[in-house]
């Protein structure tokens, strides 16, 4: 590394007087120096700038699992958590833990809003929907917003007959590996959850390079406006004086 | 530095978009064929630099560079940031439609500021007197952009006095930075190319126009 930068250096002192503008090459590197000394002084500052804040939540058991990320890793914690029915009532408030978690017994079966207030403006929002709770128990999704000690209450005068509709309705053995291997696939789809959410997320090449085309774009508008403008006051417009000939 | 959607209540979601609207109108009058290049050009700049982070252990910050946005523009700092925060709002989710008005008034005008101090360099002469009024213009570009959202934010209910604090300490670090880039881009720019910044002293614009094209 040395023996590549030491020539460098010396050509660029021989080189310094034959150039007329001595001082800009000092000038130039003084800039550079500046530059990495800027790019030093951005890798030893360890503060955290506030930036966009993202969440997601899922439904493990009886419970709702939700979980915040700042877009470089960073935890929410101690943030406000709010959950809203449609209708805008709260139903479960709470703070974040150390890890930007939360979680919360399901209140209702029905959508569930839930919005992670991170400070400074930055807020997230998730919905999990009905269909989703659903699955919490299979007798609650048939009774539109109805809580599930209701619904448990409504199952048995409907399951008649037969063992099998007795043993999906009734807390028994059944219902109970169910909810351990819901609980486990839950967790398995954890990580693709979370991976899912943070590609939604991120600030892709393609949507860098697509918002400078956007410029670009949004440029050549404003030169055919004012060409077209120009070429009127000149009274020269082609399409014109096409028409008059 | 942006809001989220759905922070702000409708009064002040639309006091920000009047304001942007009128600002907007303002700074965009008159804007000559020659300018178009340029605005896009640092328009560009600007909607790329916010989303470029540079990891620093466990976080990372990114650059805002709105005060260079007001040296380099002038008064067409506006436009140019409010064209940048729509398209980072619509492929990024950054902010979003609604508080694009109260963003754009953020952004826009710490931008607007920066030019402001900018311009105050003539009353002045001393050596490298364009690294240290570029980068206060930097400095200023973000430090109003923050005092801007902690008014927003102190509509919500929040006390302003302890909003406006822990905004402006979570920015010391890229006031800093962002103090340093822009003092070294005015100086560099107005050695090697000054037409190219705003409120140049320069003689008749047409001339000068056609002098830097050759």
């Amino acid at each position: 590394m040395s023996t590549f930068t030491d020539p460098m250096k010396g050509a660029g002192v021989e080189d310094a007087p034959r150039q007329r503008g001595a001082s800009f090459s000092s000038f130039e590197l003084r800039f550079l120096l500046l530059l990495s000394g800027i790019l030093i002084l951005s890798l030893a500052s360890s503060h955290a700038y506030a930036h966009k804040v993202n969440m997601f939540a899922y439904v493990e058991g009886n419970k709702v699992m939700m979980e915040g990320y700042f877009a470089d890793g960073n935890k929410p914690m101690n943030c406000d958590v709010i959950v809203t029915d449609p209708d805008k009532n709260v139903l479960v408030k709470g703070l974040t833990d150390r890890d930007g978690k939360f979680s919360f017994d399901i209140p209702k079966i029905t959508d569930l809003r839930i919005v992670l207030n991170a400070g400074m403006g930055h807020r997230a929002e998730f919905l999990i929907s009905r269909d989703e709770l659903s699955g919490v128990s299979p007798a609650a999704a048939s009774d539109t917003g109805t809580k599930i000690l209701e619904s448990h209450e409504v199952t048995p005068s409907m399951g008649e007959a037969t063992e099998e509709e007795a043993a999906q309705s009734s807390p028994g053995s059944e219902s109970a590996s169910e909810a351990m291997v819901r609980k486990a696939v839950a967790e398995a789809n954890l990580p693709l959850m979370r991976a899912i959410e943070e590609l939604k997320e991120r600030a892709g090449l393609e949507n860098i390079v697509g918002g400078i085309g956007f410029i670009f774009g949004i440029v050549g508008i404003l030169f055919y406006v004012k060409a077209r403008k120009m070429l009127d006051v000149a009274g020269s417009r082609p399409s014109s004086s096409a028409a008059v000939k | 530095m942006h809001i989220s959607e759905g922070v702000l209540s409708a009064p002040v979601l639309i006091t920000g978009i009047v304001g942007t609207a009128v600002l907007a109108a303002a700074t965009m009058r008159k804007m000559d064929l020659e300018e178009i290049p340029k605005v896009s050009v640092i328009t560009s700049v600007f909607f790329v630099s916010s989303l470029i982070h540079v990891p620093i252990g466990v976080t990372s910050v990114h650059l805002i560079l709105n005060g260079l946005v007001g040296v380099i523009l002038g008064w067409r700092a506006f436009p140019a940031v409010l064209v940048g925060l729509v398209l980072q709002a619509i492929l990024f989710g950054h902010g979003g439609v609604t508080v694009i008005g109260v963003n754009s008034l953020m952004m826009g005008g710490g931008a607007l500021i920066a030019y402001i101090v900018w311009k105050q360099r003539y009353h002045f002469s001393f050596k490298r007197r364009e690294f240290i009024f570029g980068a206060l213009a930097g400095a200023t570009g973000v430090g109003i952009s923050g005092i801007v959202l902690a008014v927003a934010l102190a509509t919500t209910g929040e006390a302003f006095h302890a909003v406006a604090g822990a905004v402006l300490l979570a920015h010391i670090p890229i006031i800093i930075i962002e103090a340093g880039v822009v003092g070294a881009c005015a100086e560099f720019l107005s050695r090697v190319k000054p037409e190219i910044l705003g409120g140049q002293r320069l003689a008749p614009s047409t001339t000068a126009g056609s002098d830097a094209a050759v």
